[in-house]
C-alpha cells in the first residue's frame, strides 16, 4: 500500500522550473531517497509534500487522503497533514529546552502533562538523548541537535517523515554513525521516510529505493543496486558511482555479441545488458575491466596510477578511448606499461 | 488579511495625504496649474528660505562629517586616553533632543545668556559678542546634535576594518597619514556618505531648532516658512513649499537607498586583532584637552545649564545653594496645562508606539516572509516618511483629515496618526533586520508540529522577536514624547503635548518651569536609552 502518491506535480519559480510533471509513489515503511544535484527540485518536492510550497499543478495523496490538488483547489495546510520534517540546520527553537522542543507537537494537540511526559520519555530513549531534557539547543553538539530534531518530528507519530539533507552539517564520522541510527530507528518504528540528499554514497547506504532527479524531472527509480547496475541514462550512470562511457557498435559474430571500440578493435563482453545489434553507448564500471599482462583482450597502455591502499586506480588508453580501471593491488602495473584488458560486464545506454 | 490591513492603513496614512498634498499644490479652483509654485517663489522670502535651507543643510553636513570623522579617528585609532568616557559623552549628545539642546544654548548664548553676559562683563562690551539667533547659530547647534550620526558610522567601520589591509599599504612604503587617507578613509567612505546624507535630510527637515533660533530674527528656512504659511491659513502656499522641501529630502532619501542597494557596503571582515593605535606623541596632551573641552562644551554644558535653571528660584540669580529649590518641579506638577500636556504626550506616544510596533511587524513579516506582489511598495510606503519633514507631514495630514470622508482635525487622533506615520520607519528598520535573521524553518517546523499559523506566531516568532519589538516600542515612544512640529501644527486646545509647551509657552510658564520640564523629558529619554542598551537594541534616533 502506498504511503504517499505524487501525480503530475509541476512548480515554477518565475522562469525556473523546479518540478515538471512529476510522478512518484512511496511505499509504506520504506526509505525513499530523493537524489540529485543541487537545484534539481528535490527540496521543492519535499516542501510540497509537507505543504510548505504550493505547486502550480498536480495532486498529492498521503495514504488515501487527497491533501493537495490544484485542479480541485484542495490544499490541506501543513499543520493538518500529520507529516514530520527534519531540516538541514535542525531548526530547533532556541528559546525552548530539549524537552519543550520535543513536547511542543503534543502540547499543541492538547495532551495531558502526564501523557506528554511519558511520550517524550519514550522518544528520548529511542533517539538516545536521555538526561539532556533541560539543555538548550546551543548547549548540544551537532549530532545531539539532529537527534532532538528527529525526536520532535517523530513524537506526534506522523504518517510520513521527511528529511531534508539531515546529515550534511555533520562531519564524516558522525554522518556515518547517525545514518546507521536513522536506519535502526526506522526499522524499530516502521515509519515511511522520504530522504533528500545530493550525496550518492549516502543515498546508496540508506535507501530502500532511490528516486534520481534532474532538472525537476524523475529520471529513474529503483533499489540502489538496480540503479548502479542498470542505469537507464548516461546521467544515471555518471551520477551513481564512477563509470566509463564507451561509444561503440554491437555486432553478432558466430552467435556471440561482440563490441567494436572506436578504433575498430573488437572486444568480447562477458555480460551485455540491454541492446542487441547497432550503435550504442556502453557504461562500463571501473571494476568491470580486467587487466592482464598475458595478451587476453584488447591492447592498451597504462597512463597513470593512483594507489589508495585497498584499491588501485588506473587511467588506461586503448581501443581509441580513455578508461578508468579499478583493481586490487596485487601486483600493480606501472605507468607506461603495455597491458591487455577485457570487459566483464557493460550496460547499454541510449544517449538522452 | 494582515497584508490588506497594513496596505490599507499605509495607503490611507502615507500615500493618500501625500497625493493630496501634491494634487493640492497643482490646482487652483479645480483647474490644474502651477500658479501656486509661481506665486510662492515670487515672494522673495520663500526664495531666500530655499537658499537658506540648502546653505544650512550643506554647512551642517560638512561640519558634521568633519567633526564626526575627526572624533572617530581620534578615539578609535589613536592612543588618546579616556576613550570610554569620550564615547559616553558623544552618546549623550546623540540622544539629547536637539530642541532641548537649543534651550540650553539659548540660556548660554542668548542676548542675556550666561556666557554672553560673562563675555560682555569680561571684555567690557556693549553688545553680546555671539549672535545665536542667526543661520550660523542654527548651523552650529544642528551640527552639534547631528555629528554623532557620522561618528557612529565611521567608528563602526574603523573598528571592523581588517588591519591587514592597512599593514599591506604600510609595507608598500606608505606613511601612517598616507595609509589613512588612501586606504582607511576610502574604505569607510560609503558609510560616511550614507551618514552624511542622513544628516542632510535631518537638517533640512528640522523645524524646532530652526524656528527657535531663526524666527526671532526673521531668518527663515523652508520648514519654518511652511509653518508660517499655515499659521496664516495659506494652505496653497504651504502645499507648494512642502512639495519642494519633500523633493529635496525625498531625493536625498532615494539616493541613499540606491547607494545602500548597490552593495557597496561590503562588510569588512572582523578580526580579533585590533590595529596598533597611532602614537600621538607630544600631540597627545593637546589633543586630549581639545577633545575633552569639545565634548564637555557640546554634551554637558547645555544640559547643566538647563538643570541649574530648573533648580533656580529665579532666572538670572547666581547658582548658589541659597538660590536653589525644587519649587519649579512642584510648580509644573501642579500646573494644569503642563499636567495635561504630560498626560497627552504619554498617551499619544504610547498609542503611536503600540500601533507603530504592530504595523512595522506586519510590514517586516510581509517583506521578509512572503512573495506577495506589492510587498516592495508596502515597504517603501512604510519607510518613506523618514524623508518627510515634520511641517510637510503636518500639512499633508491636515489636507487628508480636515474634510470628509475622514474628519479627524481638532481631535487627538490626527496627532497620534501623524506620530505613527513619522516614527514607524524607525521601528521597521529596527525589526526587519532581526526578522530576516530568523530562519523561516523555525516557523515551518511549528506548522508541521500541528500549530496553526497564528499559534506558530505566538509560540515561536513573537517570543524570538520580543527584544526587538520592545525596543521598537521604546524608540517610537521616546520620539513621540519629545516631538514638536507635528503636535504644534496639529494640536488644538486640550490636545497640547510636551513639545507644544516646550516650544510655545516660554512666556506663559517661565523659563525656570520650562527648564524643569526639559529636564524631565531628558531624564525619561536617558532612562529609555539605558533600557534599550540593556535590551541590546540598536540606538537610532532621528
Amino acid at each position: 500500500m502506498s504511503s504517499a502518491q505524487i501525480r503530475n506535480l509541476t512548480k515554477r519559480f518565475g522562469e525556473t522550473i523546479a518540478l515538471e510533471d512529476f510522478d512518484l509513489e512511496v511505499e509504506r515503511g520504506e526509505i525513499l531517497v530523493l537524489l540529485g544535484p543541487s537545484g534539481c527540485g528535490k527540496t521543492t518536492l519535499l516542501r510540497s509534500v509537507a505543504g510548505l510550497e504550493r505547486p502550480d499543478a498536480g495532486e498529492i495523496y498521503l495514504e488515501k487522503e487527497l491533501v493537495f490538488s490544484r485542479e480541485r483547489d484542495i490544499s490541506v495546510p501543513p499543520y493538518k497533514r500529520r507529516v514530520g520534517m527534519v531540516f538541514q540546520n535542525y531548526a530547533l527553537w532556541p528559546h525552548m529546552n530539549v524537552f519543550d522542543n520535543i513536547a511542543y507537537p503534543l502540547k499543541v494537540k492538547g495532551f495531558s502533562k502526564g501523557e506528554t511526559r511519558r511520550r517524550v520519555g519514550e522518544i528520548l530513549a529511542l533517539v538516545h538523548l536521555e538526561g539532556l531534557e533541560r539543555r538548550y539547543p546551543h548547549e548540544l553538539s551537532g549530532g545531539q541537535q539532529q537527534r532532538a530534531a528527529l525526536a520532535r518530528a517523530l513524537v506526534m507519530e506522523p504518517r510520513l517523515l521527511l528529511l531534508d539533507e539531515p546529515l550534511s552539517n555533520l562531519d564524516a564520522r558522525l554522518r556515518e554513525e547517525l545514518r546507521e541510527e536513522l536506519k535502526r530507528i526506522q526499522r524499530e518504528i516502521g515509519i515511511t521516510m522520504i530522504y533528500v540528499t545530493h550525496d550518492q554514497a549516502e543515498a546508496m547506504a540508506i535507501a530502500d529505493r532511490i528516486a534520481l532527479m534532474e532538472r525537476g524531472r524523475l529520471i529513474q527509480t529503483g533499489p540502489p543496486r538496480e540503479l548502479y547496475e542498470h542505469p537507464k541514462t548516461e546521467f544515471v550512470a555518471r551520477f551513481i558511482g564512477m563509470t566509463n562511457l564507451l561509444p561503440c557498435r554491437v555486432v553478432e559474430a558466430e552467435g556471440r555479441k561482440v563490441i567494436l571500440l572506436p578504433n575498430g578493435a573488437a572486444a568480447e563482453v562477458g555480460d551485455l545488458d540491454g541492446l542487441s545489434e547497432g550503435t550504442a553507448v556502453l557504461s562500463v564500471r571501473p571494476e568491470d575491466i580486467v587487466l592482464s599482462r598475458d595478451g587476453g583482450g584488447v591492447e592498451g597502455k597504462i597512463e597513470e596510477v593512483v594507489y589508495l591502499g585497498n584499491v588501485v586506480y588506473y587511467r588506461l588508453s586503448g581501443g581509441g578511448v580513455d578508461l578508468r580501471v579499478q583493481a586490487v593491488p596485487g601486483k600493480p602495473f606501472k605507468a607506461r606499461e603495455r597491458v591487455y584488458f577485457r570487459i566483464r560486464r557493460a550496460t547499454a545506454i541510449s544517449r538522452p | 488579511m494582515a497584508m490588506g490591513i497594513a496596505g490599507i492603513s499605509l495607503l490611507l496614512l502615507v500615500a493618500y495625504p501625500l497625493s493630496l498634498l501634491l494634487l493640492h499644490s497643482l490646482e487652483v479652483g479645480g483647474r490644474p496649474t502651477v500658479s501656486s509654485y509661481l506665486k510662492a517663489f515670487a515672494e522673495r522670502q520663500n526664495l531666500v528660505a530655499l537658499g537658506n535651507s540648502l546653505y544650512v543643510g550643506v554647512a551642517v553636513t560638512l561640519l558634521a562629517v568633519l567633526i564626526g570623522v575627526g572624533t572617530a579617528w581620534l578615539i578609535i585609532r589613536t592612543d588618546i586616553p579616556f576613550k570610554r568616557g569620550f564615547r559616553g559623552l558623544i552618546f549623550l549628545t546623540f540622544i539629547t533632543p536637539p530642541y532641548i539642546g537649543a534651550i540650553g544654548w539659548i540660556q548660554l548664548l542668548g542676548r542675556a545668556g550666561y556666557l554672553n553676559s560673562a563675555l560682555m562683563r569680561a571684555f567690557n562690551l556693549s553688545a553680546p559678542p555671539i549672535e545665536l539667533y542667526s543661520l550660523e547659530g542654527i548651523i552650529a547647534v544642528m551640527a552639534i546634535y547631528l555629528y554623532p550620526l557620522v561618528f557612529w558610522a565611521t567608528a563602526g567601520v574603523l573598528e571592523r576594518t581588517d588591519p591587514a589591509l592597512e599593514d599591506a599599504a604600510a609595507l608598500s612604503g606608505g606613511t601612517r597619514w598616507r595609509v589613512f587617507t588612501t586606504i582607511t578613509l576610502p574604505l569607510a567612505s560609503p558609510n560616511i556618505l550614507s551618514a552624511a546624507i542622513l544628516v542632510f535630510i535631518h537638517t533640512i527637515s528640522c523645524f524646532a531648532v530652526a524656528a527657535a533660533l531663526g524666527l526671532p530674527t526673521r531668518h527663515y528656512v523652508l520648514a519654518t516658512r511652511i509653518y508660517a504659511a499655515l499659521s496664516h491659513y495659506d494652505v496653497q502656499m504651504a502645499c507648494a513649499l512642502s512639495v519642494v522641501l519633500v523633493l529635496l529630502s525625498g531625493g536625498a532619501f532615494l539616493l541613499q537607498r540606491v547607494l545602500l542597494g548597490e552593495g557597496r557596503y561590503t562588510t569588512i571582515t572582523s578580526r580579533s586583532r585590533r590595529p596598533e593605535p597611532l602614537n600621538l606623541g607630544r600631540w597627545r596632551l593637546p589633543a586630549t584637552i581639545f577633545l575633552a573641552a569639545f565634548t564637555f562644551l557640546t554634551a554637558i554644558l547645555p544640559l547643566l545649564t538647563i538643570l541649574s535653571t530648573s533648580l533656580l528660584k529665579a532666572w538670572g540669580l547666581p547658582p548658589a545653594l541659597g538660590n536653589l529649590s525644587w519649587g519649579n518641579y512642584l510648580a509644573i506638577l501642579q500646573d494644569r496645562l503642563i499636567g495635561s500636556a504630560l498626560r497627552n504626550s504619554l498617551i499619544f506616544a504610547s498609542l503611536a508606539a503600540s500601533a507603530g510596533a504592530l504595523l512595522s511587524f506586519v510590514v517586516a513579516y510581509i517583506s521578509a516572509r512572503t512573495r506577495l506582489p506589492g510587498r516592495g511598495f508596502l515597504d517603501l510606503m512604510a519607510t518613506f516618511p523618514l524623508a518627510i519633514p515634520g511641517p510637510v507631514l503636518a500639512t499633508a495630514m491636515i489636507l487628508a483629515f480636515m474634510n470628509p470622508p475622514f474628519v479627524l482635525y481638532n481631535t487627538p487622533w490626527i496627532i497620534i496618526l501623524a506620530y505613527i506615520v513619522a516614527f514607524t520607519p524607525f521601528a521597521l528598520r529596527n525589526l526587519s533586520g532581526s526578522l530576516r535573521a530568523i530562519d523561516p524553518a523555525l516557523e515551518e517546523v511549528a506548522w508541521l508540529s500541528g500549530a496553526s499559523w497564528l499559534r506558530g506566531l505566538k509560540d515561536i516568532l513573537l517570543p524570538l522577536l520580543r527584544p526587538e519589538i520592545l525596543t521598537s516600542w521604546i524608540l517610537v515612544f521616546l520620539m513621540g514624547l519629545r516631538e514638536i512640529p507635528l503636535s504644534l501644527m496639529l494640536h488644538t486646545q486640550g490636545t497640547e503635548t510636551v513639545g507644544v509647551v516646550l516650544f510655545s509657552f516660554w512666556e506663559t510658564i517661565g523659563v525656570e518651569a520650562l527648564s524643569a520640564l526639559a529636564v524631565i523629558v531628558m531624564l525619561v529619554t536617558l532612562a529609555g536609552h539605558l533600557i534599550l542598551g540593556k535590551l541590546g537594541g540598536r540606538l537610532e534616533v532621528g
